[in-house]
């Protein structure tokens, strides 16, 4: 692209006068002898006849001149007219639109082109905002507006001048546009090479991303190899592009016709001899006969006869016969005539017979005259068994036919030499105490035919010598004990009864007491069974056979017993069993308190007689029978309950509940208190007594005692009762009393009208 | 001594009692009524017939009646000769004052007598006192103005314009350059008479122009040359080359027309003349045209409005009477949420047709805009474009070899909707149909997304648009996104767009690749000056192109 800068400038160098003359009219137009310096000359008089506007100039203008508005003037002219004004029109001085050119109700009517003179003349319509918009008339978008005609600008049309398809585009016609390539392209298909009689239909071939770039999709008959780059016309050599046959014959019989031997042998599929990469470069599949090796490059007639590529058979000797015939000793030796097992296809003279697959000749075979084995003379098949050869030394060799040894001479033999036999005794490996063993040592018959190969059966002496081993019944499978290296140091695998702890060491006799090795009880009881019987309290106890509940493997004693289901902490703990289990059985007893404690309980002082709960722990702990603490929170023991003895309120010796109320307890103090039950005092002692003492007794006497008041109950509340009172004694006499009432209204001589009128008992 | 001080002091309060009793009397009976009439609602207030001349000041306050009953009270915020802007105080609830309604002020007697200043303190019109009060777009009434005669108002434009396009792998570089001016002068020498102009030069070089007709050659396109002079009611007469704005489908023309405005619903009018050549506009003599048409033109806008404009055109090309269309401009509003308008024409053979005959309709546009509410609107349309077939159309694309056949164009029906919803978002859907030679009704659809407002930049905006491809020769989406940030009280604004397509021609779907990316900067430079760059890249299959367009305008 850089490169073409300088030539777009150069092709601009013609217009640079024209950009100047241009300039030069811009700044004659801004010169003040045409245009007045504040934009408007008070010598054109009013751009409008102000017949249709305010009689008040003032609401525009500025004292000062007519040319200038007022800064703050404004106009709301969506509220006022219904038109909102937006885009550019915001800015767009008055008169632009209200000026003598007509009532602007008629150019509102006809929408933009009321004003802007549609250079379209109609043809686009009156949806002009469409493509411009009040803000910027100038059009935006266009690319992708044109989506929505019937040619999207695809690829090079996007940036194509619009004058290219719209010829009438200089002066703003945009419509009746041919959509067909052909009718903006006639020019480029004239001129395109080998066009003539190719269809008009350019988006056969072309694409709207490139003119130059055709692309016809002949997909249908790729256009590859010698195909490419042909000129249309070689095939469509009508000059028509209408479809043509698309096998090869077609366009290629003449090359048929004069190919030698195509037409005599019918041959017609080209695609079997040849590729679109070369008509001469045939390639005929020979892959059922590979031409490789020796056979790359024959001209077809050293093998086929002329005219007949038919008859021949694959095989070597079809054309080899000859080369068989004349090779020395392939006929008398009855060699195969499968060439391939000597003879490769690199070279029929390199003999490359491979003695290997058949039978390798290597140590003792190798270097043999052929004939020391193909006895016969015939390079036939002779068996490939060692014996076959070898049975000559097998019969004379020692013990080889008494012993009935293998004829499979490789299991000791060698091909490196007869001699040196070595024996393959890995079905039952010579180490350790067999290495080294003469034969007859097992072999004791002399013969190395198969043994036994169990232990015992070579060293049933050595068992039945072993102390206790018949006795014992120990295994006949000698390895559970002894070891290959030796017969002696045994060692038992006792894992199944780990000797740990206090059986380490013991002798077998210990346990296997029969004397025998033999499988004896793995639990402890049946050793141990003297042990329980003759331990204290097991049998009595009927403690449980499984030993190890209490004791160790450590050893018997020292026995340890789980007694977290009763934990023996406090007082339990260091008891001797017996002292709760009294019958000498430590069997399951009673957790409860009362059980072991029932002595306890009876000569607990009061306990019997109070009927105590059974439920010791209410008042004693673990810790220790003595200091029993009872919880009284139930009803508090403080105050004046604080320190007396049980009895002195439970009096009939049982603690059991007993009424909480006061005068439950204190009846006899509330009938031997003055006046208590001749006053009708009330059972609720707490209302004037307290806990700390029953002495004391206050009283919130709503009538103040104070004064000639300050006198005894009695005084008023006669006859004992306080739930009445009287006024009317001698304290207060009627005449008296009459006298100092004397004009009081309502006056009456009345207790209650005395407290009345003088609830404090004052004037 | 102390009961003559009583005395004195008792003297004294009659009289002042009776001097403040006098004193009331005499003000209570100053004090008048001016009743006004309500002509004009604005957003600062309410405009009344009376001003300065009937006693009112800034400051006097007043009632507003409708009938015999009082809905609000006003008060005096500006007051000229024979009119005041009054501020709204109080209203009752659920009345909006009226034009029509009547104002009653108080005026102190005192203030009636007072004599006017001499004018406006923002007039400087001596007779600005005795002047009836004009609204804003209130109908137009007969009334003078004392200021000069306009004569000889001169504004136009004048711009230059550079694109540049450089693309390498297709030579598709192109080289436009072009400079333009358009303008009026009205009022020539005080006269109603006016001329138009509009017409640039434009020079074209480069690979992808290499086929224009005016390939580096300078080309001249004058769109616009013509004298108007419009008449008291309306009436106007154009000459020159134009294109008639009254209705645009017959294109331009170097000729004359004329309008008459009938009554208040009816204008009629007529033109002729040579319509330039197609191409280029250059003037020649080949196509003859003549033009009659009429307008009908009735209701409110916003309300129940007709507008239709009917035109017959015949016109010959070459000697040979080639083209007889009617041409039909409408525009209707059923209420303020329904709005139609069409544009069609129907050519007819009139001598000129080598494949149609009798009537065919080859061009209409007709849209209906229903805007629901704020939030919701739907919209519809359906058009329809066929090249005409007549003999001058056909010269359009008989070069080079003449052989290309009619085209038949085709059918579109377009069905959208489009919603304001909260956060300044806007939905917008639009799906279309195709229907001509090779489609079949061929859907087009397109989503887009609207945001207003970014970063507090007014107008700003942020759209993004997902659409598809259908055609004969392939098929894909395409992704547009594009924003506009104003700044600098939009003097200077930034508008950036990318864009990503799929494309395929085998009808399948690739991947999505970035297609363009470009920048648009405009720049109010001044009242008189504004610039603009644009910088394009494109990207596509075989393409890269570069794209730098500059321009420059002055205005005057």
């Amino acid at each position: 692209m850089d490169s073409n800068i300088p030539r777009t400038l150069k092709r601009m160098v013609p217009f640079l006068p024209s950009l100047l003359l241009a300039g030069l009219v811009v700044l004659m137009a801004s010169c003040h002898f045409i245009v007045p310096p504040q934009g408007w000359s008070k010598k054109w008089g009013p751009m409008v006849p102000h017949k249709t506007f305010p009689g008040d100039c003032s609401l525009c203008h500025v004292p000062e001149s007519w040319s200038v508005l007022k800064k703050d003037f404004s106009y709301d002219h969506e509220k006022e007219t219904g038109y909102p004004l937006e885009g550019a029109h915001a800015d767009a001085a008055c008169l632009r639109c209200h000026n003598d050119r007509g009532p602007v109700e008629a150019y509102v009517a006809r929408g933009c082109s009321g004003c802007h003179v549609d250079p379209h003349a109609g043809s686009l319509g009156l949806s002009c905002d469409q493509c411009h918009s009040q803000m910027n008339w100038r059009p935006q978008g266009l690319v992708a507006e044109h989506a929505g005609t019937r040619f999207p600008l695809i690829g090079i049309h996007a940036v194509t001048a619009c004058e290219s398809c719209h010829p009438r585009a200089p002066v703003n016609f945009y419509m009746g546009a041919p959509t067909q390539c052909y009718s903006c392209h006639q020019k480029d298909y004239n001129s395109a090479p080998n066009h003539t009689g190719f269809s008009t239909e350019c988006q056969q071939c072309h694409s709207q991303a490139g003119w130059d770039q055709a692309n016809f999709n002949h997909s249908f008959f790729p256009l590859s190899g010698e195909h490419s780059g042909v000129a249309c016309v070689a095939c469509h050599t009508t000059g028509t592009f209408e479809p043509i046959p698309s096998d090869c014959q077609s366009c290629h019989n003449d090359k048929y016709l004069n190919a030698p031997n195509h037409v005599a042998n019918g041959w017609t599929d080209c695609q079997q001899c040849h590729t679109i990469n070369g008509w001469d470069q045939a390639n005929f599949n020979h892959s059922f006969f590979p031409l490789n090796g020796g056979h790359t490059g024959l001209d077809c007639t050293q093998c086929h006869v002329p005219g007949n590529y038919e008859s021949l058979t694959p095989d070597c000797n079809s054309c080899h016969q000859p080369d068989y015939q004349a090779a020395p000793s392939h006929v008398a030796s009855g060699f195969p005539t499968d060439c391939l097992q000597c003879h490769t296809v690199n070279n029929w003279d390199q003999v490359n017979f491979s003695h290997t697959a058949a039978f390798p000749l290597t140590a003792g075979h190798s270097g043999l005259s052929c004939s020391q084995c193909h006895t016969s003379g015939s390079l036939g098949s002779v068996p490939s068994d060692c014996n076959s050869c070898h049975n000559d030394k097998y019969q004379t060799a020692p013990n080889h036919v008494s012993s009935g040894f293998s004829v499979e001479c490789q299991r000791c033999h060698s091909t490196a030499g007869w001699e040196n036999a070595i024996v393959d005794h890995s079905f039952f490996p010579l180490t350790a105490g067999h290495s080294g063993l003469d034969c007859t040592q097992c072999h004791t018959s002399g013969n190395v035919g198969t043994i036994p190969s169990d232990c015992y059966s070579c060293h049933q002496s050595n068992y039945q010598s072993a102390p206790n081993h018949a006795a014992s019944h120990f295994s006949l499978d000698c390895l559970q004990c002894h070891t290959m290296s030796s017969w002696t140091g045994a060692t038992i695998d006792h894992s199944f009864f780990p000797l740990t702890a206090g059986h380490n060491g013991l002798d077998c006799v210990q346990c296997h007491t029969s004397g025998t090795v033999g499988t004896i009880p793995s639990d402890c009881y049946s050793c141990h069974q003297g042990n329980y019987q003759s331990a204290p309290s097991h049998v009595a106890s009927n403690f449980s056979h499984d030993c190890l509940q209490c004791h160790k493997m450590t050893g018997w004693d020292g026995a340890i017993i789980d007694h977290s289901f009763f934990p023996l902490t406090a007082g339990h703990s260091g008891l001797d069993c017996v002292q709760c289990h009294t019958s000498g059985n430590v069997g399951t007893i009673p957790s409860d308190c009362y059980s072991c404690h029932q002595s306890n309980y009876q000569s607990a002082p009061n306990h019997l007689s109070a009927g105590f709960s059974h439920d010791c722990l209410q008042c004693h702990t673990t810790s220790g029978w003595p200091g029993a603490t009872i919880d009284h929170s139930f009803f508090p023991l403080t105050a004046g309950h604080s320190g007396l003895d049980c009895v002195q309120c439970h009096k009939s010796g049982t603690v059991g509940t007993i009424p909480s109320d006061c005068y439950s307890c204190h009846q006899s103090n509330y009938q031997s208190a003055p006046n208590h039950v001749s006053s009708g005092f009330s059972h609720d002692c707490l209302g004037c007594h307290t806990t700390t003492t029953w002495l004391g007794a206050t009283f919130n006497h709503q009538f103040p005692l104070t004064g000639n008041h300050n006198v005894s109950c009695t005084t008023c509340h006669l006859g004992g009762s306080t739930s009445t009172f009287t006024c009317l004694n001698s304290c207060h006499s009627k005449s008296n009393t009459d006298s100092h009432h004397s004009g009081v209204s309502n006056y009456t001589y009345d207790s209650a009208a005395c407290y009345r009128c003088h609830p404090n008992g004052r004037e | 001594m102390l009961n003559q001080r009583s005395s004195l002091r008792g003297r004294w309060c009659i009289a002042l009692i009776v001097l403040v009793l006098v004193c009331a009397g005499t003000v209570r009976s100053e004090t008048r009524q001016v009743e006004a009439s309500i002509v004009q609602r604005t957003v600062d207030g309410v405009y009344v017939d009376v001003g300065r001349a009937a006693g009112l000041t800034s400051g006097t306050r007043g009632r507003i009646l409708r009938g015999e009953a009082m809905i609000g009270t006003v008060q005096v915020s500006t007051v000229s000769g024979s009119s005041a802007l009054l501020q709204v105080l109080t209203v009752w609830q659920g009345e909006v004052p009226q034009v029509g309604d009547k104002v009653v002020f108080d005026v102190e007697e005192a203030a009636v007598t007072e004599k006017p200043a001499s004018s406006s303190s923002t007039l400087k019109n001596p007779d600005a006192a005795t002047e009836p009060f004009v609204p804003l777009l209130a109908p137009m009434r007969e009334r003078s103005v004392n200021v000069n005669d306009p004569s000889n108002i001169f504004h136009g434009r004048i711009w230059m314009r550079q694109s540049l396009q450089m693309e390498q792998e297709q030579l598709a570089d192109y080289s436009l350059s072009r400079v333009g001016t358009a303008g009026s002068l009205e009022r020539i020498n005080g006269t109603p008479w006016a001329v138009d102009w509009n017409a640039n030069l434009s020079y074209r070089s480069g690979d992808g122009l290499s086929n224009s007709r005016y390939y580096q050659e300078p080309r001249l396109d004058l769109r616009q040359l013509s004298l108007f002079r419009r008449f008291d009611g309306g009436s106007f007469v154009r000459a020159g080359r134009f294109l008639p704005l009254e209705l645009p489908s017959v294109g331009y023309l170097d000729g004359a027309q004329a309008e008459v405005v009938l009554n208040k619903n009816v204008r009629v009018g007529g033109m002729a003349g040579l319509k330039p050549d197609r191409y280029d506009l250059e003037f020649t003599t080949d196509e003859p045209t003549a033009v009659a048409y009429g307008t009908f033109q009735a209701g409110e806008m916003q309300r129940l409005y007709y507008s239709g404009t009917l035109g017959v055109l015949g016109s010959a090309y070459q000697g040979s009477f080639d083209r007889l269309a009617v041409l039909l401009d409408q525009t209707a509003t059923l209420g303020p949420h329904l709005n139609l308008y069409s544009s069609s024409e129907v050519d007819i053979d009139a001598g000129g047709a080598e494949e149609r005959d009798g009537a065919s309709l080859t061009r209409l546009n007709l849209h209906a805009n229903a805007p629901v509410n704020k939030v919701l609107s739907f919209r519809t349309g359906v058009d329809h474009y066929q090249q005409p077939d007549t003999a001058a159309e056909r010269a359009v694309y008989a070069a080079p070899t003449n052989s290309l056949p009619l085209d038949d164009g085709y059918w579109r029906y377009s069905i959208g909707s489009a919603q304001r919803v909260p956060g300044n978002l806007t939905f917008d859907e639009e799906v279309s149909f195709l229907e001509g030679e090779n489609y079949s009704m061929t859907p087009l659809w397109r989503l887009g997304i609207t945001r207003r407002g970014f970063f507090d930049l007014k107008n700003s905006s942020l759209s993004m648009t997902v659409y598809n491809m259908e055609s004969s020769y392939s098929k894909g989406y395409g992704v547009r996104l594009y924003g506009y940030f104003p700044v600098m009280q939009s003097r200077l604004s930034f508008q950036p767009s990318v864009g990503f397509r799929t494309y395929d021609e085998n009808g399948g779907v690739d991947s999505l690749d970035l297609s363009d990316a470009s920048l648009l900067v405009d720049w109010l430079i001044s009242r008189k000056w504004s610039a603009n760059v644009q910088v394009s890249e494109s990207f596509g299959t075989s393409v890269q192109a570069l794209y730098i367009d500059s321009g420059l305008t002055y205005r005057w």
